[in-house]
């Protein structure tokens, strides 16, 4: 039977390593079996389009850091289901009209749903 | 048939004690007759780096070695830290003996023939 795999990324992007390394991960896994992304609590941030890490450092010299907007649309190519919590979004005054298209928000009963069927589960 | 668990570790050791934790598990899993694999990620590769000097706390890296010596026994354990975050943390060629370097590839294989995965964080 095939497996599945789920991650759940409740950081915000640049504050620390583990969104990118969590997508990083699933598009390892997703060449094996298919794989999801839900961003959740601070994590919503992760979905907003228009990110422009670059000119992060003072002066311009060093480069910016990697662009989880960019990983995101590299991720949905690879076949990766990304999700947002519908709440946690508007809970941050969010809307849909923000995200970056192809990241669907979903209720906590899709959650749920999505972590029941999982055999592997990532928190970051 | 053996059974398998998979433990992803992301923590580096002392900061967070998911690092010591695991180890028991792996531990005690092995006593109940499973295989174990353990996979290192992020700062969790930290865990097998081979300079560890600790004094008021548990020395993860001797507990891991002798968990990866005795491993080599069945039920076997098998321990691979990520190469991507071992290259960016500059500890590749620093890690104890047993300690495979390799990929989410691997992981994914893992999870393939694992009966349970647990991520320790």
């Amino acid at each position: 039977m095939e497996k599945k795999a789920v991650f759940i990324i409740s950081q915000a992007p640049y504050g620390r390593e583990d969104p990118l390394g969590a997508m990083f991960m699933a598009k390892g896994l997703v060449v094996s079996f298919p794989s999801s992304i839900i961003f959740t609590g601070g994590g919503v941030h992760n979905a907003v389009k228009g990110q422009n890490p670059t000119g992060y450092f003072p002066g311009g010299k060093a480069p910016g850091f990697p662009s989880v907007e960019s990983s995101i649309k590299e991720g949905i190519n690879y076949g990766i289901h990304f999700y947002v919590l519908q709440k946690d979004l508007e809970a941050r005054g969010m809307n849909k009209d923000e995200l970056i298209e192809g990241v669907e928000p979903i209720t906590e009963d899709k959650l749920v749903e999505l972590l029941l069927e999982a055999d592997a589960t990532f928190i970051y | 048939m053996t059974k398998t668990l998979t433990l992803v570790i992301t923590e580096a050791p002392y900061r967070a004690e998911s690092p010591y934790t695991a180890i028991r598990i792996a531990q005690e899993a092995r006593k109940k007759g499973y295989q174990v694999n353990i996979f290192t990620y992020l700062d969790g590769t930290y865990v097998s780096h081979h300079k560890q000097a600790t004094e008021a706390y548990p020395n993860v890296m001797e507990l891991w070695a002798d968990t990866i010596k005795k491993g080599q026994f069945n039920p076997k354990l098998s321990f691979i830290a990520c190469v991507r975050c071992t290259n960016f943390r500059g500890i590749t060629d620093e890690m104890i003996n047993g300690v495979i370097i390799g990929g989410l590839y691997d992981l994914a294989r893992w999870i393939k023939e694992s009966d349970k995965v647990v991520v320790l964080t």
